[in-house]
């Protein structure tokens, strides 16, 4: 029988979860959104493997047909995301309480 | 258009995936910002790309890697027959050797045609094949 791996969130990209909650953004906002917390040469890399989680799912922006560039990619949190998120928080509150108040 | 030459090498590099999803998002983001930014902010732009190419290279090195490991058998079998056939041809070819010189020979046949097998057989696939 498979064995199944519980998914993890770390920290860094719990802040993108938090970000992105309330809507979809570019990889370049979050940084900006982030005070600090997430840099600008490895948000994309966090990104590239949250999506490979299903944490996010992205697609490339509409653009003019004559616009010149790169598309910029769009990110928005997915459900599991989310869900995997919310139950991270209360592991970590549930861990955090001592033995006593536990009970 | 900032970005354009190092689009060209980033995708010579690193796998097509990869730079779809890591590197090419940096790279617009850049051009997006650069129509605007003064000089340290086009500075910071490339800096942010260049970090994001070396975290897609690791992550591909170590994909890559991970892939080489489960078929460490096959690629060992590979480079073991080829190394056997030319060293099968040279003993032929070359009388009165002494057995440090044939081993010498050897090891010598087996380390190219390792480099070779390795070349030749550099996976393709992704990481994210064999994840769970």
């Amino acid at each position: 029988m498979a064995e199944s791996r519980l998914p993890s969130v770390s920290a860094t990209e719990a802040v993108v979860l938090n970000l992105l909650e309330s809507g979809e953004r570019f990889g370049l906002e979050l940084v900006n959104a982030s005070a600090g917390r997430l840099k600008r040469g490895s948000v994309y890399v966090t990104l590239s493997r949250m999506e490979a989680k299903g944490f996010v799912e992205s697609w490339q922006e509409e653009r003019a047909p004559k616009a010149i560039g790169l598309p910029r990619r769009l990110y928005r949190a997915t459900a599991y995301g989310l869900q995997v998120r919310d139950a991270y928080v209360l592991l970590r509150e549930a861990l955090a309480l001592k033995p006593a108040e536990a009970q | 258009m900032p970005g354009t030459w190092f689009a060209t090498f980033a995708r010579r590099v690193i796998h097509a995936e990869t730079f779809e999803f890591v590197v090419a998002p940096a790279i617009a983001d850049l051009q997006f910002e650069a129509s605007g930014a003064g000089y340290l902010e086009k500075t910071r732009g490339y800096l942010g790309v260049w970090m994001a190419l070396w975290g897609a290279l690791c992550s591909d090195v170590g994909g890559d890697a991970r892939v080489m490991c489960a078929d460490t058998g096959i690629l060992a079998g590979l480079a073991f027959m080829q190394a056997s056939y030319y060293a099968g041809m040279l003993m032929l070819a070359l009388e009165g050797l002494t057995i440090t010189r044939a081993l010498m020979i050897l090891l010598g046949l087996l380390t190219v045609s390792l480099i070779v097998t390795l070349f030749c057989f550099w996976p393709t696939r992704r990481l994210r094949a064999l994840a769970p």
